[in-house]
């Protein structure tokens, strides 16, 4: 029995040196151990059929939280065109990408910020739950928070239109399902971009009737 | 009752050596003077020992560097977008921005994997980062 125990602090001790989840060699060490008792309540088959409505369950589990839609904003040409600046051409809301000119009077100025978060579950409590990760449960959750901010100027400086907005992306991993930062960023982007179309959409009128100011 | 005693302190040793055989031993952290036109990405890892049997390979831009916990290592990228990655039995892929002659702090950790730990890659921002390199030392291949 003593032999077991060392045997199984090894192993354990080994797992979390090489971040190894398959903790299933000192399971079956232990339920060895404990004889009948183990091999008469084992039910793997129905251990399995637990495994595909937990992997389910959290791998489409992506929450995505943006400002409210805005009502009636539908997309439309903008009647408005603007000169990109401090910006990245690659990354614009829609709206503002097909509004771009270089010869415009009006300046667009665009920036999008994101932030990365994470939560991982606690290696003991990891070690202690091992099958339930085998099984599919929850390793983590990745979340990107991004933030956009759009500035419309005229040639003399005055401010024709300000928008913000914020988005924030989060997904469950597992061993088995959860994609990376990659992915969610690009969510995150375009939920903001999303938001910041929207904004304009539904300001295009006002923005029509804005007539550029003389230089000063 | 000898021979058990001599049991748990083998096992002991053997994870001690096998633990302590992976921590980094190099320079303390200090910055790279960034070459004219370029920025530079500090991946770090932090010590822990979770993982701490593993050097994932780390890439970012061409260039890749196996870190073990505790160290750190530069990379020398061009402006703009680079992808940073870590891999063993799966991949971690973060997007890094770099504006000319500015530094940025990519984190890896590792966690539960199958067969073997994971690594995870974080984008940290310039405050944390830099606090969190303090801890580390230059790993040099």
């Amino acid at each position: 029995m003593q032999r077991v125990l060392i045997a199984g602090i090894v192993l354990m001790l080994a797992a979390t040196a090489l971040g190894f989840a398959s903790l299933l060699p000192l399971v079956v060490l232990a339920l060895g151990a404990l004889g009948r008792w183990g091999r008469s309540r084992l039910r793997a088959p129905a251990a399995g059929l637990l495994i595909p409505p937990l992997i389910l369950g959290f791998a489409g589990c992506t929450q995505v939280r943006t400002q409210p839609p805005i009502e009636g904003a539908q997309p439309h040409p903008l009647g408005l065109q603007g000169r990109l600046v401090d910006s990245d051409p690659s990354r614009l809301p829609p709206a503002v990408a097909s509004a771009v000119s270089d010869s415009s009077a009006i300046t667009f100025k665009y920036a999008e910020q994101v932030k990365q978060g994470h939560y991982t579950v606690p290696v003991a409590l990891g070690l202690v739950t091992s099958p339930a990760i085998l099984l599919g449960a929850p390793l983590g959750q990745y979340t990107v928070n991004a933030k956009a901010h759009l500035l419309i100027t005229d040639e003399s400086g005055r401010e024709i239109g300000k928008y913000d907005a914020q988005a924030e992306v989060s997904r469950w991993y597992g061993l088995y399902y959860g994609s990376g930062f990659r992915d969610l960023e690009r969510e995150a982007r375009q939920a903001v971009r999303r938001v910041i179309d929207e904004a304009l959409y539904r300001d295009a009128t006002r923005l029509q009737a804005i007539k550029p100011a003389a230089p000063q | 009752m000898v021979k058990q005693g001599h049991g748990w302190r083998a096992s002991a040793l053997a994870v001690a050596l096998f633990l302590g055989g992976c921590a980094v031993s190099g320079p303390p952290f200090q910055r790279v003077q960034i070459p004219e036109g370029k920025s530079v990405i500090y991946a770090y890892r932090p010590s822990s020992i979770f993982g701490a049997a593993l050097k994932p390979a780390v890439s970012c831009g061409a260039a890749g560097f196996n870190l073990a916990r505790g160290g750190y290592h530069p990379f020398i990228v061009d402006p703009g977008t680079t992808v940073c990655r870590a891999s063993t039995e799966a991949t971690s892929e973060v997007d890094v921005e770099c504006k000319t002659g500015e530094e940025r702090y990519v984190k890896e950790e590792i966690g539960w994997g199958f067969f073997v730990g994971r690594p995870h890659l974080y984008v940290m921002d310039n405050a944390t980062g830099e606090s969190e390199i303090q801890d580390c030392r230059l790993q040099e291949q």
